[in-house]
């Protein structure tokens, strides 16, 4: 086990330094200069030097890149000149909109998906399974700036019960001091993941039904409902823990499109506007503050599951 | 096989989550105030204000951060020297209530300029003085390089002598003969006096002294100013911004959310602010801040251009839209310096023929709703005038267009692609550097984000396509960060044509003169547009002594097209609860006066 | 947005080579009727739009400012015409070709460049696989839409480029299952047994571990098809989508959208089902073949 870990975090590791090389290849394609970008088109060429110097972008990308890592190392993101705010502060600021938007959002999508999936599993290829599976599909398929606007038409507009935005304070307590706001963006990322979930908690279900203790528990006369609820519900919703470490950045980019529409700025928007301005800072620094938190999420999803389920630590010792 | 995990603890965790779900929604559904929810302030003595957060409090602006809510912002907390209005009644369009000082006393040399301060206080009482205007010189002259305002040349290198004459007078000699209105609006404009009584120390700590008289001593006052303005989480509770000269004072600062201000009971000036607090909320898109401003919960707020069909229902719902036209012009850049399509912008007749292929009234009415007025020439129109599209040199022609083009050289295939016939410098060919079979084609980089820029580029794009010239349109979040002024041999000399006016390409200040413009060489003459002519007619307008030069100067750009002239969209489409005045006239110069506000 | 094909876990592979499978399959599949209300969904409206055009013809490349914003059925445009004149159903075909072609095309080439890295990764094992992954790993962990912005705003968004951006970063899913399928099966007798004989690595990928994959390929891919389509949308949504005279499904609800209040509903719902439906019919279609190439699991 210890050895698992040590090779597994390793791996982690590699996945951080990769991201942030990615990140910065990426980023020094794009085209024209973030000082025109970030000084507009009054800017003097001396106006537009010093901003390169003052941040480094006139030195050769080798040695940014150095740089950036010896400063992140040391817990220093940078600053964003265009927000004029540290990257760290900026992050700090959005991080916990978004984890609340998340979290509500899987928490609600998953406790809606789990019994649907379940259902479609005992119920498979009849009208339950086709319906649910239907709907679901139908909900995925919408685009979500679509979904999300018809929310607002419906509930605050032609039938004003909720507000048509986000809270707008930035700690949790006072996003939670005004729970109506919350509800249609919640909703609205729910409704596009639960079709993932359930579609997840289906296949699963039905691959433990048909394994070997099911049919065990089966023949010694265990009544149906409580093979499914005692015996398989478990074992088939382990995998939807890896699931939720994995959907973390799919996650995000479903929050970037709330977030806009529903004023609510988070980390996704703090993301888009950093693209649209060419704030390489803060692109950075939220690429490689998603990119930690969605490695050490599939690692810790990884250890539960291994600790939970010793099939997987074979399997596992095998990557 | 059967799991050791103990199953209860799965179903708690289960269950928790149910219910922490469940309780959201029931809490959710059990508020029904829905959308009367925090805006909706009439009738009260406050007003909540769609407005994107300012990040620099700083009232000498840095590089980066002279965006129009920065301005505002600015001139909120710190009044300037002079305030300007356009509507002719003022002299030099000096705003003779709002400013410090009373216009300037011109010397017969024209030279020097005396100035007298009106007697106003800081917000701690202590009054307003020269030695402030002196700080502020102090401070500008030792740290030209960080400031945004300044260009090499231009204020404070013109001026040959700065003289304080007593507590109020100071004086200001030129190093040339400039225009005076010139001088007064786009030069004196930057001056804002600083509380030199509060600031003029290198530390939160140090004692206030006369440190920034020496040049190094202001650049070490400058830095630590700076500083404090880059840490803007603090700029409700830092002592050093609790000194102001403004009508507002700074109440409550969330960095990138809402700003409240406050009605500064201490404000020396007549212009009283009439609400108590003034909110300027942020929104993250169009659509967000129209959703908003639609269920009635924010008192100023914008219809964006796409939704000005809903205008009879925002009346219905109490509101008055009414656009916010600016002191401004919009454009579409030509890159002279293209080593490929420079040579084709060179040519008049092909920039003229160009020209009339953009039919402006039309765009300005169909896709803009008549929130675009057709631009004819670089100086606009007066606020409040119509805009004669009479006054176009080259209107929507494109017959003439065609024939001008084929008198030229050009092979004119419709909807194909029109090329150069009979190359030569000659009066019936196409040009100097033109080879044989050139194609017209360009690229323009226009902006996203716009859906009426989008509808007018697929426009104009047609309209060539029907004279075989194509345009290919790339949009760009930013396109100005891709069209910098270049030289042919430079790599990022490869565009041909670019478009920034969404919301207007150029803001004039209150003397719409061309020098940053179309000189050759200016800093924002992206398309290295080079002529003699113009530069000299340029020139005349800082230095003749009236209005006739800048007529001069608009007739002969107007006809030469530095660059080709686009319909000139509002600001924004302001949309305001009718109980709610003061509003009007909207600054054309974008500035806003929360302080003439007040609820009926 | 999220990434259905993530959630479908791999299917067992089969030791047999799959003929008479594939019959079996194909019975499977039209059992499933949802898959079949899927398959007619796609053909109707890739008919529609590549068809269409024979019948209903309108000019989509000359603007008409004299006739923006016609309602439906005034002067024979069907479904009104938008912004700057154009005819709305026309458009909608246009732009269905465009949304069609751009989802199947980087679909397919996500999966092909997938399922070769995944396959190479999975049989070589050792450092070529860790490579592999940890680069899989690396570019999972930073949101899809956050890569495809900044790529989009890189280059110019035309059709040619959407595929070739969405392609070079959608293979991550199926280059993780294919790999995992290849894992299991490189340890499988007749793998081992063609090693021994002397086999080359190459023709073992080549011969055996995928066609084997290959159900799960499909079934992926399908998913894959549909994602583009969205991702498409989203782009245009943040405003890095094809710019005019081109349209597509995605940049036509989003622009839309600005129409939401002004009564001209022809502008926003149109693309809007139409963008929904396509994108269900190839869930419909991958989920029915997913059940059919899991046809073993009915064969107990």
């Amino acid at each position: 086990m210890a050895r698992y870990l040590i090779a597994r975090l390793g791996q982690a590791l590699i996945v951080i330094v990769l991201v942030t090389v990615i990140a910065f290849v990426i980023l020094h394609l794009l085209p024209g200069g973030a000082a025109r970008a970030t000084l507009g088109k009054e800017a003097t060429l001396a106006q537009l030097a010093a901003f390169n110097h003052e941040m480094g972008y006139d030195r050769p990308l080798i040695q940014q890149y150095g740089m950036y890592v010896q400063r992140l190392l040391q817990g220093d993101l940078g600053y964003s000149y265009q927000l004029n705010q540290s990257v760290l502060e900026a992050i700090e600021q959005r991080l916990p909109k978004t984890m609340l938007l998340s979290l509500l959002s899987t928490l609600v999508a998953v406790v809606l998906a789990i019994p649907l999936g379940v259902l479609q599993a005992i119920r498979r290829n009849r009208w339950p399974d086709y319906a649910i599976t239907a709907l679901s599909l139908l909900a995925y398929a919408t685009p979500i700036f679509f979904l999300g606007l018809m929310m607002i038409i419906v509930f605050s507009q032609v039938w004003p019960i909720l507000p048509p935005e986000a809270p707008q304070g930035f700690t949790v307590a006072e996003l939670l001091a005004d729970p109506a706001g919350l509800v249609l963006p919640t909703a609205t990322l729910a409704i596009v993941t639960i079709a993932v979930y359930a579609r997840y908690v289906r296949s699963s279900m039905i691959d433990n039904l048909n394994e070997n203790y099911v049919r065990t528990a089966r023949s010694k006369g265990l009544s149906e409902r409580r093979v499914v609820l005692r015996h398989t519900l478990r074992n088939g919703l382990f995998p939807v823990i890896t699931l939720l470490g994995m959907y973390l950045p799919a996650l995000f980019s479903g929050a970037l499109v709330v977030e806009s529409l529903f004023n609510f700025p988070g980390m996704g928007q703090l993301f888009w506007q950093a693209a649209l301005k060419r704030d390489f800072p803060i692109l950075l620094g939220v690429t490689v503050i998603i990119s930690i938190a969605t490695v050490v999420g599939a690692l810790v999803a990884d250890l539960l599951y291994a600790a939970v389920d010793p099939r997987v630590r074979l399997r596992g010792s095998a990557t | 096989m059967t799991s050791r995990f103990p199953g209860r603890a799965l179903r708690g965790a289960v269950a928790a989550a149910a219910t922490i779900a469940l309780g959201a929604g029931l809490v959710g559904c059990g508020d029904n105030s829905g959308s009367s929810k925090g805006g909706g302030s009439q009738g009260k003595d406050t007003v909540t204000v769609a407005f994107r957060t300012p990040n620099w409090i700083l009232p000498i602006s840095a590089p980066g951060f002279t965006q129009g809510e920065n301005a505002i912002f600015g001139q909120a907390l710190y009044r300037p020297l002079y305030q300007y209005r356009l509507d002719g009644t003022a002299q030099y369009n000096i705003d003779p209530q709002r400013s410090l000082a009373e216009p300037p006393q011109v010397s017969d040399d024209g030279r020097t300029l005396t100035i007298t301060l009106k007697d106003n206080s800081w917000s701690d009482g202590t009054p307003i003085t020269t030695s402030d205007i002196q700080f502020w010189y102090d401070l500008v002259t030792a740290n030209k390089d960080k400031w945004a305002s300044y260009r090499a040349g231009g204020f404070p290198d013109n001026i040959d002598t700065w003289s304080i004459k007593d507590e109020k007078t100071f004086s200001i000699t030129t190093t040339k003969v400039y225009n005076t209105a010139w001088f007064i609006d786009n030069q004196l404009n930057r001056i804002t006096p600083l509380p030199q009584h509060a600031w003029n120390k290198d530390s939160a700590t140090a004692d206030v002294s006369d440190l920034a008289s020496s040049p190094e001593g202001a650049k070490k006052v400058f830095d630590f100013l700076t500083a404090a303005a880059k840490d803007p989480k603090t700029y409700d509770s830092n002592e050093l911004w609790q000194v102001t000269s403004g009508a507002w004072k700074l109440e409550k600062y969330v960095p990138n959310g809402e700003v409240t201000l406050a009605a500064q009971p201490n404000y020396s000036g007549t212009d009283k602010p009439k609400l108590s607090t003034v909110v300027l909320r942020p929104f993250t898109s169009d659509d967000a801040e129209f959703n908003v401003l639609r269920a009635g919960d924010i008192d100023y707020g914008y219809v964006p251009a796409a939704n000005m069909s809903q205008t009879s229902y925002l009346e219905s719902k109490g509101y008055t839209v009414s656009p916010w036209y600016g002191w401004s012009i919009t454009y579409l850049q030509l890159n002279y310096n293209n080593p490929k399509s420079g040579v084709l912008f060179q040519q008049p007749y092909l920039r003229q023929s160009l020209q009339m292929l953009i039919d402006q009234p039309t765009i300005s009415e169909v896709i803009w709703s008549d929130t675009a007025a057709p631009t004819c020439g670089p100086v606009p129109a007066k606020p409040g005038t119509n805009t004669d599209t009479a006054r176009c040199v080259y209107s929507f022609d494109p017959a003439k267009a065609k024939e001008l083009l084929e008198s030229h050289g050009w092979k004119v295939t419709p909807d194909g692609q029109t090329t150069c016939q009979s190359p030569g410098t000659g009066p019936n060919q196409c040009g100097e550097g033109i080879a044989a079979g050139t194609p017209l084609e360009f690229t323009v980089t226009s902006q996203t984000g716009f859906a009426a820029t989008t509808k007018m580029f697929a426009e104009i794009k047609s309209q060539m396509a029907k004279l075989g010239i194509q345009l290919t349109i790339k949009e760009v979040p930013d396109s100005v960060a891709v069209t910098p002024a270049c030289e042919p041999t430079e790599a990022s000399c490869s565009w041909d044509m670019s478009f920034f006016g969404s919301q207007g390409s150029w803001y004039y200040p209150a003397f719409a003169s061309g020098e940053r413009l179309f000189a050759t060489d200016a800093p924002v003459n992206l398309g290295s547009y080079s002529n003699p002519e113009a530069d000299k007619l340029i020139e005349a307008t800082q230095f003749a002594g009236d209005e006739s030069a800048l007529m001069a100067y608009n007739d002969f750009l107007a006809k030469d097209l530095p660059v080709l002239w686009m319909p000139n969209p509002v600001y924004q489409v302001s949309a305001y609860r009718s109980g709610l005045q003061g509003v009007e006239p909207q600054d054309p110069m974008n500035l806003m006066y929360f302080q003439d506000w007040s609820w009926k | 947005m999220s990434t259905l094909s993530e959630a479908v876990g791999p299917a067992e592979p089969n030791d047999t080579p799959p003929r008479g499978l594939w019959r079996q399959g194909l019975i499977v599949f039209c059992e499933n009727r949802l898959a079949l209300v899927g398959l007619g969904l796609f053909v109707l409206l890739a008919a529609v739009c590549f068809l269409g055009p024979l019948v209903y013809q309108t000019d989509q490349v000359h603007t008409d400012l004299t006739a923006v914003y016609r309602a439906p059925g005034e002067q024979g445009h069907l479904l009104g015409t938008d912004g700057v004149g154009y005819d709305q159903l026309g458009r909608l075909m246009l732009g269905g070709q465009t949304s069609i072609i751009v989802g199947l095309a980087a679909g397919v080439l996500a999966t092909i460049v997938g399922t070769l890295l995944g396959a190479i990764a999975g049989f070589f094992g050792g450092w070529v696989d860790a490579a592999v992954m940890r680069l899989v790993d690396a570019m999972m962990s930073i949101p899809s839409l956050f890569l495809f912005m900044l790529l989009a705003a890189i280059v110019t968004p035309s059709a040619p480029m959407l595929i070739l951006i969405i392609g070079a970063f959608a293979w991550l899913g199926p280059a993780r299952l294919v790999r995992g399928e290849a894992l299991t099966l490189r340890s499988r007798e007749y793998v081992q047994a063609m090693r021994g004989m002397g086999g080359t690595g190459g023709r073992a990928v080549r011969r055996h571990i995928i066609p084997n994959a290959i159900g799960t390929v499909i079934v992926n891919a399908t998913f894959q098809v549909a994602d583009a389509i969205l991702y498409v949308a989203y782009l245009s949504f943040l405003g890095l989508g094809i710019p005019p005279p081109a349209a597509n499904w995605g940049g036509m609800l989003s622009d839309g959208l600005a129409d939401t209040y002004s009564g001209h509903w022809w502008l926003l719902y149109p693309p809007g089902i139409a963008i929904i439906l396509i994108v269900l019919a190839f869930n419909f279609i991958g989920d029915g073949l997913r059940d059919a190439f899991e046809v073993r699991l009915r064969r107990r």
